[in-house]
């Protein structure tokens, strides 16, 4: 990597002079990116506790340590880290790529189990390469990295280039990419062999909501916004290829069905809900606290499972067969799919509070975003729009098989609790029958009889000061509506749309949606130019 | 390169008998944003660009799509970005293709069809484009819509004017529909046009009708049907071209079969029925490694059974054979 190069980018003296130096060993490498660390955190109640002498040349012996960890105490961090340094009460243990995979396993292992769970001492491995970062990425490195976290030397360098910009002109068009919305760092669409793990209903008794959990053999980068597209029928992919010899392995009354009932053909389109990362517990998101600055550099593992909610419509064909799947069941699965809401882009720019609006089972892709944003440290409010309290609740019967639909779990809030929302503070729940229950368990704000947009614009009226993005997915009518709340008070909103599909892929020009680009019509796909789409850009008239 | 794959279409060779169909396999670089581009891309033997016009064409209304029993209803309406924007865009996407492309075009009267291909050949600096698959199912607006692909006269006018447009720099294929009596007549009509190749069938005109409100699915009532249940018909309609049309049954006129093509022996069903080349369309949405599924399966067949492509078309029409199974 040409570090010299960034030099170009920036005004920052320090940066600089750090980039423009000859690195002659491992050594020296180590201490350059030590030094560009700090430039990054130096605003930040940041504390150096420790520095491995084994790793730095000379530059860097005369560093003088200036916070204290009760982790230097401990053999097997100082003897197998590179430094450490501690932010306010969570300790930051760092180590390289190249330090060898058993120093790295030892210390990862020695690390998670000191822990316990609590997030205040993290482990973070920098890489020289992003090839390096992405094959710790896979989920069979978790034995070896558990749950540490990633990093490159030049993803440091980017972001302090981002803070401290020279004029744009200077930076090469390929780094400029100026938009939110991009293909980069995208894992490329394939199908995937899914495994269903469960499959719970939610909701009243004649309620039709589900909640499928499923995983991947290998694990998967899927961000906010994008999507995926399911097969809904488990014996469909025996007819795939060579149909010849596996139609008598059929039983008969599938058979039946395939000459009688419509069954699905096409596959359906889902907004992921939850993904789950190897090693981190369920509620890691309200335990977890990193400066924002220094979250937007870390990388995890990809996650291999995975959520989605989904609602089943009375003449639904895909819908009725997805409730058909049980644990063990395997469908195809294709993702992931739509454009890449870059989120790392996104978090620098200083937001007061990041507002999700959501009805329905629209909420669902909303709480992923949420989870992505969380991670980056961001305030993040949830107004949300239900039918009644009921309708929140897992059904009965299922307590023993999943720890998270526990007696009285409720879907959406549960997870957003997860994730370090308050219930008292954070989440607005309207609920649109004048619902009976009698209490709704730590919920404060509860607008009863009201649709989700009165609150939310009320809220907005109170809180005009604030910098504010808002995301909205649910029914066309509520997002139209958020839409022409945020536009009052001049908020940029972004909508996740849906629309009925076949391919997915951009090639059959079915999920269509009518936007405005430089006061031109157009119809552009879904699937391609969204799902996420800025709210100004849609033709909310048509 | 496996040489019992491969087939030719006037002066095209194609590596593979396997095509993409007209408009369900996008018109730039959609299929290199899946993760097995390079299985699909060395599976094809050309591509074919979803349909192109003159101006852009916003498409019709929502919906535009509906599942049916073994296939889909459509109702796309030839959304399109107009043929300079396809060259401005498009067109340098496709190069990375590495493949022939064939563009499909579509236009609303005889001289918009000759206009079209005029501007096409002038825009084809690069090459990249090696023919033209005329759509004649789209609606005649002087004609009062009528479609021009049922009427032979109106078909040989429109190949006419193309071919005066192109002569022998492209490679002119007819895409036939099969909304008409008796798809021989358009055939003929074609190829006194002086199409090169014939390329049938388009989509079955069908519908779809929600009986809880009572009132059609589609946004525009009427739409085209795809898929697997389609397939008997344009394995008939090949055969029948094949047996019907001397040009066809010569092997002069070659035919590309499409139409709810699934698997391997579908293919073949085709290629025995008469057709040198096939396209593949409705499938790819479902099952995203079908080119290479086939590729692979029908190499399979040809070494098992010491055979080539070209020595299988409209095998189906002379005597009976016994052969492994694909």
């Amino acid at each position: 990597m040409q570090y010299n190069l960034l030099a170009n980018y920036t005004n920052d003296k320090e940066f600089k002079a750090l980039v423009r130096k000859k690195l002659s060993n491992i050594k020296s490498y180590n201490a350059f990116c030590f030094a560009v660390l700090n430039i990054l955190i130096r605003k930040l109640d940041i504390k150096t506790c420790y520095l491995n002498k084994k790793c730095f040349d000379e530059s860097l012996l005369s560093f003088k340590t200036d916070g204290h960890s009760s982790l230097t105490e401990d053999k097997t961090v100082t003897e197998n880290c590179a430094f450490l340094l501690k932010n306010k009460t969570t300790n930051l243990i760092f180590s390289f790529g190249h330090q060898g995979a058993e120093n790295l396993q030892n210390l990862s292992n020695h690390i998670y189990s000191l822990d316990n769970n609590t997030f205040k001492n993290i482990h973070i491995v920098l890489f020289k390469s992003s090839e390096e970062l992405d094959k710790a990425r896979q989920v069979n490195k978790a034995t070896v990295y558990k749950r540490s976290f990633f990093t490159t030397c030049y993803d440091i360098c980017e972001k302090i280039i981002e803070t401290n910009k020279v004029d744009v002109k200077k930076i090469p068009s390929k780094k400029r990419n100026s938009t939110l919305l991009s293909d980069k760092r995208r894992d490329l669409a394939g199908l995937h062999m899914v495994e269903i793990m469960d499959n719970i209903p939610v909701g009243k008794e004649d309620s039709k909501l589900y909640k499928l959990i499923f995983k991947t053999k290998e694990p998967l980068d899927i961000m906010p916004g994008q999507f995926v597209m399911i097969s809904t029928l488990k014996e469909k992919n025996r007819f795939k290829s060579k149909t010849i010899q596996s139609i008598s392995k059929v039983k008969p009354d599938i058979h039946n069905d395939l000459q009688t009932k419509q069954i699905s053909y096409l596959k359906r389109p889902f907004g992921i809900y939850r993904t789950y990362y190897e090693n981190f517990s369920d509620d890691y998101g309200s335990k977890l606290n990193i400066e924002k600055e220094l979250a937007a550099i870390l990388y995890t593992v990809k996650p291999n499972r995975f959520e989605i909610v989904y609602k089943v419509l009375d003449r639904g064909v895909g819908t009725n067969e997805l409730t058909r799947l049980v644990k063990g069941d395997k469908v195809e699965m294709l993702a992931p799919l739509g454009k890449v809401f870059d989120v790392r882009k996104f978090v620098k720019e200083e937001w007061d509070e990041i507002h999700i609006v959501g009805g329905g089972v629209g909420i669902a892709p909303l709480i992923y975003l949420v989870q992505v944003l969380r991670f980056y440290n961001i305030k993040v409010k949830a107004f949300i729009g239900i039918e009644d309290y009921k309708s929140l609740i897992y059904k009965a019967g299922r307590t023993k098989s999943h720890e998270n639909t526990r007696r009285n779990a409720r879907i959406y809030i549960d997870d957003l609790k997860y994730f370090g929302l308050s219930e008292s503070s954070d989440i607005y729940v309207s609920f649109l029958c004048d619902t009976d229950a009698v209490q709704f368990k730590g919920i404060k704000n509860v607008f009863k009889g009201s649709l989700v947009t009165e609150p939310y614009s009320e809220y907005l009226r109170k809180h005009n000061h604030l910098k504010i993005n808002t995301f909205t997915c649910g029914p066309f009518a509520m997002m139209q509506k958020v839409h022409t709340v945020t536009a009052q008070f001049n908020i940029k909103t972004y909508v996740l749309m849906e629309k009925r599909m076949a391919c997915g892929i951009g090639v059959c020009f079915s999920c269509v949606c009518k936007t405005i680009e430089n006061g031109e019509n157009h119809n552009s796909r879904v699937c391609m130019e969204g799902p996420i789409i800025e709210s100004k850009q849609i033709n909310w008239n048509e | 390169m496996n040489k019992n794959l491969r087939v030719r279409i006037k002066n095209v060779v194609l590596k593979t008998p396997l095509l993409t169909s007209s408009g369900t396999s996008g018109s730039r670089d959609e299929i290199n944003l899946m993760q097995n581009r390079n299985k699909i891309l060395a599976s094809l033997g050309a591509f074919v660009t979803k349909g192109v016009s003159i101006n852009e064409s916003l498409g019709n209304k929502e919906p535009r799509i509906v599942e049916v029993r073994s296939g889909i209803l459509n109702s796309i309406g030839l959304q399109n970005k107009g043929v300079r924007k396809f060259f401005e865009e498009d067109v340098p996407e496709l190069r990375k293709y590495e493949l022939p492309v064939v563009v499909n075009i579509s236009a609303s009267s005889v001289s918009e069809f000759g206009e079209l291909s005029e501007r096409i050949l002038n825009y084809n600096t690069h090459s990249i484009i090696k023919g033209i698959e005329i759509n004649v199912s789209c609606p005649n607006i002087k004609k009062g819509g009528a479609a021009f692909g049922a009427d032979p006269l109106l078909v040989e006018q429109v190949v006419k004017e193309v071919k005066s447009k192109v002569h022998d720099s492209l490679c002119i294929i007819t895409k036939l529909s099969p909304n008409v009596t008796d798809i021989t007549q358009i055939g003929k009509a074609a190829i006194n046009g002086g199409t090169d190749a014939l390329s049938m069938i388009n989509t079955l005109r069908g519908m779809a009708i929600d009986v809880h409100s009572g009132m059609p699915v589609l946004g525009n009532q009427i739409g085209g049907l795809s898929g697997p249940c389609i397939k008997p018909v344009g394995v008939y309609m090949v055969f029948e071209c094949f047996r019907k049309i001397p040009e066809c049954s010569r092997k002069e006129i070659p035919i590309v079969g499409i139409g709810g093509i699934s698997n391997c022996s579908d293919a073949l069903e085709y290629i025995l029925a008469g057709a040198t080349a096939v396209g593949i369309g409705t499938q790819w949405f479902i099952n995203n490694t079908i080119f290479e599924d086939i590729h692979k399966d029908l190499a399979t067949y040809l070494r098992k059974n010491n055979e080539t492509i070209e020595n299988l078309i409209g095998k189906a029409h002379g005597h009976s054979f016994k052969k492994n199974p694909c």
